[in-house]
């Protein structure tokens, strides 16, 4: 194993010395990211903290394909404060990208539609709902294969529930309504 | 960006269709003047029960522990009792100073059948013998649930201990409460919960443990049916009946079972 992963690891740092070279538009990126999540205008869930995985190719020209798994983790406040179980959650989503820039540019800007199953977890269990996101992302490809990415993602989720069990109120347990969530997020990315 | 504009579409669409629009997770309860005249009444009776067991957990901590707990706000404020769900079968106390408690009025017509079938009984008789035992006993057993959240801490017993053994501490105190303070609710629980261990027993029986609890423990409290947990409950309390005896065949007081609460 580590014949093959220090090699790379190798390789990957001294491509990094070299400078991003512009008109060679990257097929692939891969990313790992962290930063600020936050369900919206909620009087018992705080701002917290999250991140996660992607990857990213170019289908044909600007346009592109992204899968993404986020996390989310966020305590609770107010009158849950009391109660030591935060509220996380996450999702696995697919969607299309459609770049700006032009390809090959060291700084590239993108937007994306995705959607896929959301999962939450908090004092009242787990549950899987349906959601989409919108999102915006801006590249630099500092070296070639290394960037930097900032991305911020607008989820919409418990738009239907997938394992049978709604998002349901702790305060009241009445069914929730639509959920939201802010992503922004700073990313290391890969490209090839 | 063209698959956008009919997303949001469809997104708000199926916001407008759905349970609504707020985008928040938590909803503020409807006060107790809000609430039916069957939900007040049931307030009341949980209420009442609570402060029952408050006026004894208030006497009874000082010679068991050697200082007074109460139950706090939840046996003061009427407010803090929440009944106002429907069609769901919830019997819960999270450790935020909230009693959830469904009324049988809001249960759902299957519930309401599937209880009675259980007993043999027609809709007034199950009716009652639903609101004592829910509006009494498993309030009770809530307050118990709520006397080791004041003793060892909230934050103690998400952190220590399990689900599985909270419910059975609450047995043991809503047991031994009642053994002491009012003999004619235990006999009422158990003729409750007789029935419903026979009928459940051989579904059940085997995995009455800790670790089958907590890996079953979405499907046991399923709101819709929760009969897998109210059969543990059951079973919580029969074996707290056991237990509540020393050698020589004298039942534990309420004061000697909450001192083995403190961690």
């Amino acid at each position: 194993m580590s014949r093959v992963v220090f090699p790379a690891i190798g390789l990957i740092l001294a491509s990094a010395a070299r400078p991003a070279s512009a008109g060679e538009p990257e097929t692939f990126r891969l990313g790992l990211g962290f930063g600020y999540v936050s369900p919206l205008a909620d009087p018992a869930v705080a701002e917290g903290l999250g991140g996660g995985v992607e990857a990213w190719a170019r289908v044909v020209g600007r346009l592109g394909a992204r899968l993404s798994i986020d996390i989310a983790r966020n305590a609770l406040e107010g009158d849950l404060s009391g109660v030591p179980w935060p509220y996380t959650g996450g999702d696995v989503t697919f969607g299309p990208t459609l770049e700006f820039t032009s390809p090959g540019s060291s700084l590239a800007w993108l937007a994306s539609v995705e959607t896929g199953p959301y999962w939450t977890a908090y004092v009242l269990g787990l549950s899987w709902t349906w959601g989409v996101n919108f999102g915006t992302a801006l590249v630099w490809r500092f070296s070639r294969p290394l960037g930097l990415q900032i991305r911020t993602n607008y989820h919409l989720y418990n738009l239907a529930p997938l394992d049978g069990d709604a998002i349901r109120c702790p305060r009241t347990m009445l069914p929730a309504g639509t959920l939201d969530r802010l992503d922004v997020i700073l990313s290391l990315v890969v490209a090839a | 960006m063209t698959l956008a504009g009919p997303l949001a579409a469809l997104v708000v669409a199926a916001c407008l269709a759905g349970a609504g629009c707020d985008l928040t997770l938590t909803q503020d309860r409807p006060s107790y003047e809000d609430l039916s005249a069957v939900e007040r009444a049931a307030v009341d009776r949980i209420l009442a029960r609570l402060q029952a067991f408050n006026a004894a957990l208030r006497l009874d901590s000082r010679t068991g522990i050697g200082r007074e707990y109460s139950l706090g706000p939840v046996a003061e404020d009427r407010d803090r009792i929440n009944v106002s769900f429907r069609g769901l079968w919830i019997a819960a106390n999270l450790g935020d100073d909230v009693i959830h408690m469904s009324v049988w009025e809001n249960l759902s017509a299957p519930q309401r059948a599937e209880w009675a079938s259980w007993f043999g009984e027609a809709e007034a008789a199950a009716k009652a013998r639903y609101e004592g035992f829910f509006h009494d006993w498993v309030a009770a057993h809530l307050a118990g649930i709520q006397a080791v959240f004041r003793i060892q801490t909230v934050e103690y017993v998400y952190g220590n201990r399990s689900v599985f053994k909270l419910e059975r501490d609450g047995q043991r105190l809503a047991a031994s409460y009642a053994r002491v303070h009012d003999p004619g609710l235990l006999s009422r629980a158990r003729a409750t919960c007789g029935p419903i261990r026979d009928r459940f027993a051989a579904r059940w029986g085997a995995g009455f443990t800790q670790e089958y609890y907590l890996a079953n423990f979405r499907a046991l409290t399923d709101p819709a049916m929760p009969s897998g947990w109210i059969y543990f409950l059951c079973r919580h309390m029969a074996e707290a009946e056991v237990r509540g005896v020393d050698i020589e065949g004298r039942p534990y007081t309420f004061a000697e079972e909450l001192s083995v609460i403190p961690r």
